[in-house]
């Protein structure tokens, strides 16, 4: 497996003309690693999410070139195929990824069997296996309830093992530690990135959570408004983030530190929409160091120390102080 | 944004795609059959008065005449009455008691059914009970019964059907209010003193209100139904009342010789029926996503 | 009339004993068992749970919607039980700011609601007047919920609750439905209108940073019962209690300026 590369990925509104909606959005990352894509409500995360997936809604279309190992997909048919055997996906809400009817145990196997991916006895000792790497002390016994007898951080973890049965290169996860108790986070999001890590597969962890993020993933991809605006190894982007919005977003975030009670630093305005007709600079206008050309041009993803950014202004201030 | 749930991943994807189909029918299909057959009913209706005259003129010169002779288009009854006359007014006379009957039942039903969803405890016990035994009570022979005390009158017989009718609109009613008086801003109106009834008024009653429209368009069929089916008893409207179902029980008596004077009142209240379905299945869909956003 | 406490603060609402049991066919619930604490007048107190804790029960008891099975509660002095016709004494600004405000109505109409009382005019005044602090454009007041984002409905459900004129706030979750930099923007708005106002509030969450931000002192339930009760600022450089302890310990994980990858 040689990972995934993502070149070019764009989702564009309708016939529209324009900036698209998403993107242009590239990324590499080796079989193993991980990269957190972080961002607010309305940054394109969760619909670049679903435009890997090959499962946009019916309005939007995809462009660009997804390498995933040996396979190549430029269309959302073909990325849609890849779902199920090379893709493995685990949602926010651990319960919307069960069939309230079923087993667990039926579900889980399902996928492989459907597929042809493997034999019974085989897909059978496969999720055992899984469920064992997943913590449970008794799969069998898991194998025979029902979605309605497991607590949520249970459901989440076999959730996840039923996404990687099919021994996927990619596994997407879109928050999912959001919808369970805080003292479960760690462990769910500990034995996502262990066994990804173990079995060569790439991952992409979707957030809000830049904390959270920070800690399993060894790159951090920030975006707002369908744009990425900065990049860079997870180290980098936390300790020195370049952007207006990464500094801005880090600064508003509250962390347990030896700071009490205070009056949290916080982003005027409101989030961009992502349908935006004319080129500019979408965090212009809730930017401290914004000029005129940021209203009227696309900032380009530029190198920065070790990192990418979407800020001239930015990268001509660091320029010139040298 | 949610990606859709459980079942598997393959068919996510004509999930995704169905769902922008499913909103470009929201408006045509059923509610468009429906309205459009209601429409053409009341048109019919119409014209068949204009051109027909009254449904009680009794032509002796034509008794039991079949459709298409002479200046009776659809034929005559044993007594000599135009049957289209007699169809056209008839249509208006089962309008206006479905009307009234669903006016009548939904503005009863809803109101025991918000008091007593919203308010519960023993209030909503003794309505609810109230409900049980008006559903366990048959309706043919209360309206037996009936017949021998009320009058032959419109208002009479919408009171009567209503009064079988009001059941599920105080069953879909309360359910909503039981649902709707957790939401945070009927918490909010309590903690900003309203009281009860304003309660139920400004944040209750709204949000039954689609739901309440389809099953009206739903139960106007029924009420049809039941009108035309007492007439054709003889318990409900009788003559000088114009009901469809009169006609069809006199056409029965001659069905052998006189087809036409049973078949073309059918018809039509099949076609009003129907009509009134498609109707509320289609307004179903139009609020579908009002409805299933919990409005 | 309020109590007053030994060091002369006095009192805005206290819980004693406080015990809530919610009786079903199968069995009984015992969402707080014997609650007690105080909030003093013009603090925050930050009521830390997971879910199932009890800090929802607690938010419905101090504002008057429920009564406790056992146990006595005291808003202002007095117990708060929800009059029709009477305002109640403490206001409350949920988790979900969209199911807050009736989908049917104006915000208008929403923020005026403890304002039914009083004349059209007086309600256009107070209304516009209390949009515009709490930073909503006041010509919008017409505008139906559906207009707005998330952070904008809680800055009018604010509002509501602060036309209210109550001393106490119960703030339960208000911006675990938010974005990051939307919560920072309510969490201001929150602290300059109590430095303004000077109402006493009890911030139920679940995220520890957050409490930190927002509180004086901190409570933490774990189920219906307190865990531990203290100052913040001792709170967060050390909790007693293990419970405490391990929600620090969980949360607490990579401050920014240091990130550790696992495995």
């Amino acid at each position: 497996m040689t990972g995934l590369q993502v070149s070019g990925l764009t989702v564009v509104r309708g016939s529209a003309t324009g900036p698209p909606a998403i993107g242009p959005i590239s990324l590499s990352l080796e079989p193993g690693k991980a990269l957190g894509i972080v961002g607010e409500t309305g940054s394109g995360k969760t619909m670049t999410l679903r435009a890997l997936m090959g499962l946009l809604p019916a309005n939007f279309h995809f462009r660009g070139e997804v390498r995933l190992g040996r396979e190549v997909g430029t269309t959302e048919d073909q990325l849609g195929r890849w779902l199920g055997r090379s893709v493995g996906v685990v949602l926010q809400n651990p319960f919307t990824a069960f069939d309230p009817l079923k087993s667990v145990g039926a579900q889980i196997v399902e996928g492989a069997l459907r597929r042809r991916l493997l034999p019974r006895a085989e897909a059978h000792a496969r999720a055992i296996e899984l469920l064992e790497e997943m913590g449970f002390a008794h799969p069998e016994q898991i194998l025979r309830l029902f979605p309605n007898q497991l607590s949520g951080g249970m459901a989440q973890r076999i959730a996840i093992a039923m996404a990687l049965m099919p021994h996927p290169a990619l596994l997407l996860a879109d928050e999912p530690t959001s919808a369970l108790d805080a003292t479960l986070r760690l462990g769910v999001l500990r034995l996502i990135r262990r066994v990804t890590a173990a079995t060569g597969a790439v991952l992409l962890i979707i957030s809000h959570d830049l904390r959270l993020v920070s800690r399993f993933c060894d790159q951090i991809m920030v975006m707002y408004a369908g744009r990425a605006v900065e990049s860079g190894p997870a180290d980098e982007l936390l300790n020195h983030p370049e952007h207006p919005y990464t500094r801005a977003l880090i600064a508003c975030t509250p962390a347990l530190g030896s700071q009490g009670k205070r009056r949290l630093a916080s982003i005027p305005g409101s989030p961009a929409s992502l349908f935006q007709t004319e080129p500019c600079c979408r965090f212009a206008p809730r930017c401290s160091l914004a000029e005129e050309p940021c209203r009227h041009s696309e900032p380009q993803l530029l190198a920065l120390g070790g990192a990418m950014v979407a800020c001239p202004v930015v990268s001509r201030k660091l320029a010139e102080s040298r | 944004m949610t990606v859709p749930s459980f079942v598997a991943l393959t068919s996510l994807r004509q999930r995704a795609q169905q769902r922008s189909l499913a909103r470009q029918w929201r408006m045509s299909g059923s509610l468009k059959a429906g309205a459009g057959l209601l429409a053409f009913m009341l048109l019919l209706s119409l014209f068949g008065t204009i051109w027909a005259g009254s449904a009680s003129k009794q032509d002796f010169a034509s008794i039991l005449s079949p459709p298409g002779h002479g200046r009776h288009l659809l034929g005559t009854d044993p007594l000599g009455r135009d049957v289209l006359a007699w169809v056209a007014q008839g249509i208006r006379t089962s309008l206006e008691v479905a009307l009234g009957v669903v006016c009548l039942s939904s503005l009863f039903g809803c109101t025991v059914g918000v008091i007593a969803g919203y308010t519960r405890g023993w209030v909503d016990a003794v309505l609810m009970r109230l409900a049980d035994i008006q559903l366990s009570i048959p309706p043919l022979p209360l309206f037996i019964a009936a017949s021998a005390v009320v009058v032959n009158s419109l208002p009479s017989l919408i009171i009567l059907v209503s009064v079988v009718g009001w059941v599920p609109y105080a069953r879909l009613t309360r359910a909503r209010a039981l649902t709707q008086r957790e939401r945070g801003y009927v918490m909010a109106a309590r903690l900003a003193g309203r009281r009860n009834p304003a309660i139920i008024f400004l944040h209750i009653l709204p949000g039954v209100r689609t739901e309440v429209i389809v099953l009206a368009s739903l139960q106007a069929g029924v009420a049809l139904l039941w009108e035309a089916g007492l007439s054709f008893l003889g318990l409900g409207l009788q003559p000088p009342y114009v009901s469809l179902g009169f006609l069809m029980s006199e056409g029965k008596e001659v069905l052998a010789q006189a087809w036409w004077v049973a078949t073309f009142p059918g018809i039509a209240l099949a076609l009003l029926v129907v009509a009134f379905n498609l109707t509320g299945d289609g307004l179903r869909d139009f609020f579908s996503n009002d409805i299933s956003s919990g409005n | 009339m309020s109590a007053i406490a030994g060091n002369g603060a006095a009192v805005a609402v206290e819980l004693d004993d406080v015990t809530r049991v919610y009786h079903s066919s199968h069995h009984a619930v015992r969402a707080l068992d014997g609650v007690n604490f105080s909030v003093f007048a013009g603090e925050t107190l930050a009521v830390i749970g997971e879910s199932g804790s009890g800090k929802s029960t607690l938010t419905r008891l101090v504002a008057g919607l429920e009564r406790p099975t056992s146990g006595r509660i005291k808003v202002a002095g007095e117990p708060p039980r929800l009059r029709p016709g009477k305002v109640a004494t403490a206001q409350v600004v949920f988790q979900d700011p969209a199911g807050s405000l009736n989908p049917h109505r104006s915000i208008g109409k929403s923020v005026a609601e403890p304002l039914h009382k009083s004349g059209r005019r007086r309600r256009r005044a107070i209304v516009g007047e209390m949009l515009e602090r709490v930073g909503i454009d006041p010509a919008r007041w017409q505008d139906r919920p559906a207009r707005f984002s998330g952070g904008q409905l809680q800055r009018v459900a604010i509002a509501r609750a602060l036309v209210a004129r109550s001393s106490v706030l119960v703030c339960d979750e208000p911006t675990s439905a938010l974005d990051v930099s939307v919560q920072a923007q309510i969490l201001s708005l929150l602290r300059d209108l109590q430095e303004e106002i000077g109402f006493s509030c009890i911030f139920v969450t679940h995220d520890l940073a957050v409490a930190q931000v927002v509180a004086d002192r901190v409570l933490v339930l774990k189920d219906g019962r307190v865990r531990e009760s203290a100052e913040a600022a001792a709170f967060f450089a050390g909790p007693r209690d293990d419970y405490s302890r391990a929600l620090l310990d969980s949360m607490a994980g990579a401050p920014l300026d240091q990130a550790s990858r696992a495995p």
